[in-house]
């Protein structure tokens, strides 16, 4: 019998999956003792390519399918357990709403299975849109005619709607354009200084490293590493010191200078820019004040 | 049709348990599904999540167009109407409301199948479901919120299809109620026609009528006389007379055995069933069966040739089973006017193995009146079915011994207890018919507690139950039909009665078409049970073949709800056609609009009842699969029920017996299969859901109000399988993978 840590928000015990076949048999191992703990107020990451067990992961721990062995709690209670989902948010890979409802239906019909209060919704429902950048146009349209980037939108404004204390995001970029990529990263840092507990599920490496306090790797349903990003990602033989730009003269008495110090084959460069942000300047700088790309589809 | 069948299933307690598994285990699961397995998600419950789920399934459904449907229906109904054939302007009237109504349940129950068996799978297909399962709403408040949901779906169709119908048939009656005014204004209508075209015009064409049926209906041949319990049948089949037994296996089969094909070697299987009947006859004319007196040509010397001594009228006995179909007809059967004869005839059959036509049961002389101790007379006949064709009872849970008069001018009259049916003790050298080592068989008690349940009959019709031959062909021929315990009715207009008779009239062989007949003349007399005071109408009754007639009778001509009614047809080459309920009291009218509320509100919970299944179904299967499965769990129990007849107890044998199967290995094995399969089926039909209870358009059509039992029984059937069904989708729904 595990023992509920109030510390933590995830934990997992021998946590195995397997798919059978209709006969009963092994058919794919899809997660294989996997023993994780998620601390309450971090936002971590689980990483992995295609197939690797990270949306198993997920669906074991919404309780969406059943664990073939192990054990799993979330939130100090048995994951799948409905009471729990009262706290808890969840973003799948894909937006899966009811399209025939607009983006305020849709959040009034989430909310209600919250029994958040009519009063109570009435209030959230538009800073939600508003946070998820939805704009008046969008939120009164069917999803059915949301482009993807909306749908992920509202998808995540629903995750948030019951102001969960964990949110579980199952690679939230997908279909997001750079900028909206950048302001759902702002908004799960933004939560992470909330309090709450992120578990992100992405296969996007570079929107991991960005946000994430730990990660974990999966590969074939094996846990490969666990640790802090900025301790897996250092590395240790190598000495980066950053000044402002120098000329050819300063660079060469540098260079002798380490020399002089035993310190050979040094680089010197002037360091880039991410791609990322090199194309949010450009937009910005272009954008006219009071147009926007979201909710034009 | 036979109000008296109720009596029939006496069932052991083990017998009504194991006819009635599916119950327990209905009751099982609701008690597991909600008390153990379902207790956190019962404590957890909200309306509010139940609800909200509901108006998703609404307005996906509305948004959908599923309402464009209706208009369609209007349209196929409004185009059906204009091609009925109507026998008077009240049956237009109704055809058009039976369309409406057919349409309404159709567009219903098809709109229900196919969005509640999509719902599930499609909302698991397309992941939906991700979203809704891991907020915290549990799978009781799911199933709940669709079935509620696709309920609501279903009264909006209701509702719109109730308001199309109510609309097209005011319009309707109000066209027909002109028509009416206008022919009988112009006097363009036959004095038959008068009185119903009055009665509408008066009531209303759409008015139900909430009515009381008789107990009973009795066909005589001459009009029973308050006075004496003596019944009187006329001869050659015209009437009957038929007395019911309950097939105890434990006495007409011995004790029971594990093994049934033993049965047939002990009880009647070994001795075979004898039969005694006791009544009186008089000669109302020649009679037809006199032996020839001997005739000799020419001067004759000495005295004169004694004519020949008049014989006792005969009888013919029969077997039918509990729903007055034959099981086996007298001449399967070996007869006798006494005891000591009909032992003779067993003696002389038992040498051969075959009946004598002289000694057949067909066609058995009583014999001469006996004095009885209470200084009466009676005459007597026994009938003895052998032990091979008395197996035929086996398979039949109640069997009826009939009796008709078998001599032309005679009238046979009937006791209190005319029939005794006895297990005959057979031995070497001894039988005894009907003395103290024969088994005495009890029959089924009558109603008001009489001895036993004795029903007279008339000659079976083509369309109608029973036939009463008119005119001075059988100037006597009656019905009756018995009323017990009548509530006074509340439509007491002038200090009369109003009642409503509806028959079927056949001439020379033919039937009459409505509408195309002179009138045919129905006299009527009441007959006060408490004062024995008869009563006759001073004016005849005038029907027409099919179509209601309505009459009454004075208030003072009866004094409790314990009356009589009897008819004689004053027609010449003219019989009627009766049911146990052609004739009905008219007990109140009710508003149309309240009846067709309460037929929508039938139609409706028939469609929850769907919707359960549907969502159950589709739980656990694709669509598809689920919309079958779902169509075959409704109609399951309806199925059996059409099977009922041949797939009762004996089939086994009935096959092995008709396929020839020699070989004892096969045919017990054959035997036993098929009755196995017999069994599992009539088990299987127990846990399925009557939907004739269900039925929602024949009494209003007829013009009947629509009673709270009827309501109740649906409501019976809906909350008896509805609740567990819902439990069980929701207990595979609990233990469900949503995720593909």
């Amino acid at each position: 019998m595990m023992m509920a840590n109030n510390d933590e928000a995830v934990h997992t015990e021998h946590l195995t999956k397997i798919y059978k076949d209709f006969w009963g048999r092994d058919k794919v191992r899809a997660l294989d003792d996997l023993n994780l703990t998620i601390h309450r107020g971090e936002v971590f990451g689980l990483l992995g390519p295609n197939g690797s067990g990270k949306s198993t992961t997920i669906k074991l721990l919404l309780g969406l399918i059943f664990a073939s062995r192990g054990t799993a709690t979330v939130l100090g209670q048995a994951a799948g357990s409905t009471a729990i989902n009262e706290r808890i948010g969840f973003l799948p890979e894909e937006s899966y709403l009811y399209r025939f409802l607009n983006g305020e239906e849709t959040l009034r019909f989430y909310g209600r299975l919250f029994r958040i209060p009519r009063a109570e919704l009435k209030r959230r429902v538009p800073a939600l849109l508003d946070t998820v950048g939805l704009d008046a146009k969008a939120r009164k349209r069917k999803l059915r005619e949301y482009s993807k980037g909306m749908a992920r939108r509202i998808g995540l404004a629903q995750a948030l709607i019951n102001n969960p204390d964990l949110v579980l995001l199952d690679e939230p970029t997908t279909g997001l354009d750079p900028i909206g990529t950048r302001e759902m990263k702002d908004l799960i840092l933004s939560l992470k200084q909330q309090g709450k507990t992120v578990l992100l599920c992405s296969h996007l490496l570079a929107d991991v490293q960005d946000v994430c306090d730990r990660i974990t790797i999966l590969f074939r349903g094996t846990m490969q590493t666990i640790g802090q990003v900025r301790d897996l990602l250092q590395v240790k033989d190598v000495t980066q010191i950053q000044t402002p730009s120098m000329d050819d003269q300063q660079i060469n008495e540098l260079k002798m200078f380490l020399s002089r110090m035993g310190v050979n084959n040094t680089v010197v460069t002037h360091p880039t820019t991410t791609l990322e942000d090199l194309f949010i300047r450009i937009v910005r700088e272009n954008t006219v004040a009071g147009q926007s790309s979201v909710g034009s589809g | 049709m036979y109000p008296h069948l109720h009596n029939l299933p006496l069932l052991s307690a083990g017998e009504l348990l194991a006819n009635n598994w599916g119950w327990l285990v209905v009751a099982l699961i609701v008690i597991f599904g909600l008390f153990v397995a379902g207790a956190s998600d019962v404590m957890r419950f909200s309306f509010t999540r139940v609800w909200a789920i509901s108006g998703v399934c609404f307005d996906e459904s509305i948004r959908k167009r599923v309402l464009w449907i209706t208009p369609l229906a209007i349209v196929g109904a409004i185009g059906i109407t204009q091609f009925q054939r109507a026998l008077d302007e009240q049956d237009a009237v109704r055809q058009s409301l039976k369309v409406c109504l057919f349409a309404t349940a159709v567009v219903v129950m098809l709109s229900s199948i196919i969005l509640a068996c999509t719902n599930l799978p499609k909302e698991i297909e397309s992941r939906v479901i991700y979203t809704i399962v891991t907020k915290p709403i549990t799978r009781l408040e799911l199933v709940l919120g669709k079935v509620i949901g696709f309920s609501r779906v279903a009264l909006a169709i209701v509702i719109i299809m109730g308001l199309f119908t109510w609309a097209y048939m005011r319009i309707s009656a109000h066209q027909k109620g002109q028509q009416i005014a206008y022919r009988l204004q112009e006097g363009d209508v036959s004095d038959t026609e008068r009185g119903r075209l009055v009665e509408y015009q008066q009531t209303g064409l759409l008015t139900a009528r909430s009515f009381w049926a008789p107990d009973e209906l009795g066909m005589f041949g001459a009009p029973p006389d308050p006075r004496t319990p003596i019944r009187i049948i006329s001869n050659q089949g015209d009437e009957d007379f038929v007395v019911s037994y309950l097939g105890d296996r434990a006495v007409l089969f011995g004790p029971p055995s594990d093994n049934v094909e033993d049965w047939a070697h002990q009880g009647i299987g070994e001795n075979g069933l004898a039969v005694r009947v006791t009544l009186n006859t008089r000669r109302t004319g020649k009679a037809d069966d006199q032996p020839p007196t001997t005739h000799t040509l020419g001067p004759t010397f000495g005295p004169p040739p004694v004519p020949a001594r008049l014989v006792p009228p005969r009888v013919s006995f029969e077997i039918l089973d509990q729903d007055y179909n034959d099981i086996d007809m007298g001449n399967l059967m070996i007869g006798g006017s006494s005891a000591g004869e009909l032992v003779q005839n067993i003696v002389a059959y038992s040498k051969t193995r075959k009946i004598n036509p002289a000694h057949s049961g067909a066609y058995v002389r009583l014999s001469e009146p006996a004095k009885l101790s209470d200084g009466s007379t009676a005459q007597y006949a026994y009938a003895w079915l052998p032990p091979q064709t008395a197996l035929a009872l086996f398979n039949h849970p109640a069997f009826r011994i009939r009796i008709v008069g078998g001599s032309a001018n005679v009238d046979y009259l009937v006791g209190t207890r005319p029939v005794d049916c006895f297990i005959p003790e057979i031995k070497p050298g001894e039988i005894d018919i009907d003395g103290p080592h024969a088994t005495k068989i009890n029959p089924l008690p009558g109603v008001d507690g009489a001895e036993e349940l004795l029903a007279f009959r008339g000659h079976l019709g083509v369309h109608y139950d029973q036939e009463m031959n008119g005119g001075s062909d059988s100037p006597n021929a009656t019905a009756m039909y018995s009323f017990r315990n009548t509530p006074p009715p509340s439509l007491l207009v002038q200090d009369q009665i109003p009642l409503q008779i509806s028959v079927q009239v056949e001439r020379s062989n033919s039937d009459v078409e409505a509408g195309h007949e002179d009138a045919t003349a129905l006299a009527v007399r009441v007959i006060d049970d408490a004062t024995k005071k008869v009563t006759a109408l001073p004016n005849p009754v005038l029907v027409e073949s099919r179509l209601p007639a309505y009459f009454s009778i004075p208030a003072d001509a009866i004094t409790t709800g314990n009356f009589d009614i009897i008819f004689h047809c004053m027609n010449n080459e003219e019989s009627i056609g009766l049911f146990p309920d052609s004739l009905q009291l008219i007990i109140s009218h009710q508003p149309f609009e309240l009846n067709l509320i309460k037929s929508l509100f039938i139609i409706w919970m028939m469609s929850i009842l769907v919707i359960i299944f549907a969502v159950l179904c589709s739980t656990f299967l694709s669509w598809p699969i689920a919309i079958v499965l779902t169509v075959l769990l409704l109609l399951g129990h309806w199925g059996v029920d059409q099977l009922a007849d041949v797939s009762g107890p004996g089939l086994g044998r009935q096959i092995v017996s008709d396929f020839k199967f020699t070989d004892p290995a096969l045919s017990s094995v054959v035997s036993t299969g098929v009755d196995t399969l017999s069994r599992i089926l009539n088990g299987v039909s127990q846990v399925l859901p009557d939907t004739s209870k269900f039925d929602a358009i024949e009494d209003i059509e007829q013009g009947v109000s629509v009673s709270a039992a009827k309501m109740l029984e649906a409501l019976t059937v809906l909350g008896g399988f509805g609740v567990p069904a819902i439990i069980l989708a929701y207990l595979v729904l609990r233990n469900k993978e949503v995720a593909p």
